[in-house]
């Protein structure tokens, strides 16, 4: 059985990724996860200049989810460079490093910085974060989205994965556009908006009032959305969202996916890739199928 | 990460009705009881939560790993629920924990549930002191506070362990009627303060300010408090936990739970 897909230039090893911002900046939990089973790890997003993030409480868990607020808290490009950049590479998973800008002109020194970078392996760039207070988001806007990647299309060969956001009316139309951009790959999705309050304090529960939802109840939305995207385009597409088991995981692939991102469940077990991968194997193996390809082909949709 | 973290699945020995809503565990570690440190945390896989939740190491006797807890939510009454011979998911030991000063008198304060913690302290606390010829001339106090009678616990295995014990609660049905901090205020008066004390403290947020408050006037006196807060991962990547320090957003589950006093007041 062959599990390789291939992401732009990147070969993974196999289609499980662990998402951002639920792994670390790429290898902090060596010792306790067979890094094996993963292939590939998306950095922590990292911006421009350091953050120290939102106010707390930042996580709260409703019955089926997390909202989240950590508002992309990260030690900024330069540091990450020097303290967290050599550490990698000596795992055997690929480094996906996640951007996160304010401006144009931020993502571009992002890439300029890290292109000389041997231990990247690709880049995701963030356009959807919503914990950053903003009116809108970078991938809620066709056209900002398509300068953007067209702007930094010319500064690296490296792959680029382009992630978005599900809050937007058409996201099929935003995902071709970013295709045509010059974007390698998709990813998707990030975080849905959201909210909790207090009944007894009459308060938000989070610091930040707002915070991005994640988790099991995201996941019928979210393969709804990679369905549909990986249907209209060519270039492949990372799928995600509520992935808590291999069954999700099948789901996404079934519907489309190249590969799969897991991001909450990696919180609850740190080992959830070799889970999934191993339930992934089997389902094949019972399928009789010989490559990651087969399940999409598979599909009576 | 630090090394000693590990994954476990064990198997419970006991859990147990303390008092009302208060309940105990135990199940078998070498690895921890080995490895851990008064305030640690063990980060706990529930079914019927997503997130893990964070509870400390109350207390190790021969490889037995005690946890005393708090029926707050969902994940702590379904703990509540497990029965002997339950398998359990846990990651741990997390965090930094206690420093334990030598040769000083100990005072640890515990709020409601805070108690928690302060019993595995007090066991090393104990075990350092043998060694330590000052001993006669130093104390160790434990100041429990809570809202009634119902939230006192511990007081006997305090006991066991040579501790003054002095109670108080809000409601004046067991011990001084008051707050645990009135407590802290009066032992500190009545120190000769040449002689060196450490404060040891795990509670809600509102008794940590006043201790704070009480402390301010001693200049030698140094206090460790151990936090809580709402985490995420528990091993120091997503950065949900923090609290606001001096030197800005810290992580309770990697740079705490234990802070000093002088870092957050
Ligand atoms: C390091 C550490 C050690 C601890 N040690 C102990 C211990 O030894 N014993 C013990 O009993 N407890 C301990 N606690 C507290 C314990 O972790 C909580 O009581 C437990 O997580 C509650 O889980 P639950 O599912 O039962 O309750 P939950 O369902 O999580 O709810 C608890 C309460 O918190 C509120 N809440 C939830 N999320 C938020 C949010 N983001 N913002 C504001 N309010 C929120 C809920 O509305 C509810 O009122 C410790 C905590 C930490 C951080
Ligand atoms: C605690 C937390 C932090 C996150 N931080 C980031 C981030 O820094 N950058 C990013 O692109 N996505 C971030 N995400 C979003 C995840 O990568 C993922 O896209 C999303 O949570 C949906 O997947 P899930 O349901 O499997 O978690 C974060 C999610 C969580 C729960
Ligand atoms: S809970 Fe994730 S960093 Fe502390």
């Amino acid at each position: 059985m062959n599990l390789a897909v291939n992401i732009g230039k990147l070969k993974l090893k196999n289609p499980i990724i662990c998402a951002s911002g639920t792994f670390g900046f790429g290898d902090e939990l060596k010792r306790l996860v067979d890094f094996s089973s993963i292939g590939a790890v998306v950095s922590k997003t990292i911006t421009a200049e350091p953050r120290e993030g939102n106010i707390p409480p930042r996580i709260y868990e409703t019955d089926c989810g997390v909202i989240n607020s950590i508002g992309l808290a990260n030690p900024g490009v330069d540091s990450f460079i020097k303290e967290k950049l050599p550490a990698l590479g000596r795992l055997k998973t690929n480094h996906i490093i996640s951007l996160g800008g304010f401006s144009e002109k931020e993502y571009k020194q992002l890439v300029e910085k890290l292109d000389k970078q041997d231990k990247v392996d690709a880049f995701e760039l963030n356009l959807s974060c919503p914990n950053l207070g903003k009116e809108k988001l970078i991938s809620q806007s066709q056209k900002l989205s398509s300068d953007l990647v067209k702007g930094l299309r010319k500064l690296t060969k490296k792959t680029l994965i382009v992630k978005l956001t599900p809050e937007v009316t058409d996201i099929v139309k935003i995902a071709k556009a970013v295709e045509r951009a010059g974007a390698d790959a998709i990813s998707m999705v990030n975080t849905y908006f959201s909210l909790a309050i207090d009944i007894e304090t009459k308060k938000p529960y989070l610091g930040n009032v707002t915070g991005g939802y994640s988790g099991p109840a995201i996941k019928p939305m979210s393969l709804y959305r990679v369905w549909k995207v990986a249907n209209s385009l060519r270039i492949p597409v990372v799928g995600g969202g509520g992935i808590t088991d291999y069954k999700d995981a099948l789901e996404f692939l079934l519907a489309g996916a190249a590969a799969v991102s897991l991001g909450t469940i990696n919180l609850t077990d740190p080992n959830a890739a070799k889970d999934i991968l191993s339930g992934v194997k089997a389902y094949m193996d019972k399928n009789k199928m010989k490559k990651i390809s087969d399940l999409r082909r598979s599909f009576n949709g | 990460m630090q090394a000693k973290v590990k994954q476990f699945n064990v198997k419970l020995r006991e859990v147990k009705k303390v008092k009302d809503d208060i309940f105990l565990l135990s199940f078998q570690s070498s690895h921890i009881a080995r490895v851990a440190q008064p305030g640690n945390f063990l980060h706990l896989k529930l079914q019927s939560t997503i997130l893990r939740r964070p509870l400390s190491i109350h207390k190790i006797e021969n490889n037995l790993i005690y946890i005393l807890f708090k029926v707050r939510g969902r994940g702590t009454k379904a703990l509540a629920q497990k029965r002997k011979n339950d398998r359990l998911d846990i990651i741990g030991p997390l965090g930094n924990g206690f420093k334990i000063k030598k040769g000083e008198n100990s005072i640890l304060v515990g709020g409601g549930i805070g108690v928690a913690p302060l019993l595995f302290l007090a066991q090393k606390l104990v075990e350092c002191s043998t060694f330590n010829v000052q001993r006669s001339t130093l104390e160790n106090i434990i100041l429990l506070g809570a809202k009634d009678r119902k939230e006192v616990v511990c007081e006997k295995e305090f006991k066991n362990l040579g501790f003054r014990i002095k109670v108080a609660t809000e409601d004046g049905s067991k011990g001084q009627k008051g707050f645990v901090t009135d407590l802290l205020k009066k032992q500190l008066m009545a120190y000769d303060l040449e002689l060196r004390t450490h404060v040891y403290a795990c509670g809600p947020k509102g008794m940590f300010y006043q201790i704070s408050k009480i402390v301010k006037q001693y200049k030698d006196l140094d206090t460790q408090l151990s936090f809580e807060q709402f985490m995420g991962c528990g091993l120091g990547v997503c950065c949900a936990c923090v609290i606001l320090t001096k030197a800005g957003y810290k992580k309770v589950c990697q740079d705490g739970p234990v802070f000093s006093l002088k870092e957050i007041y």
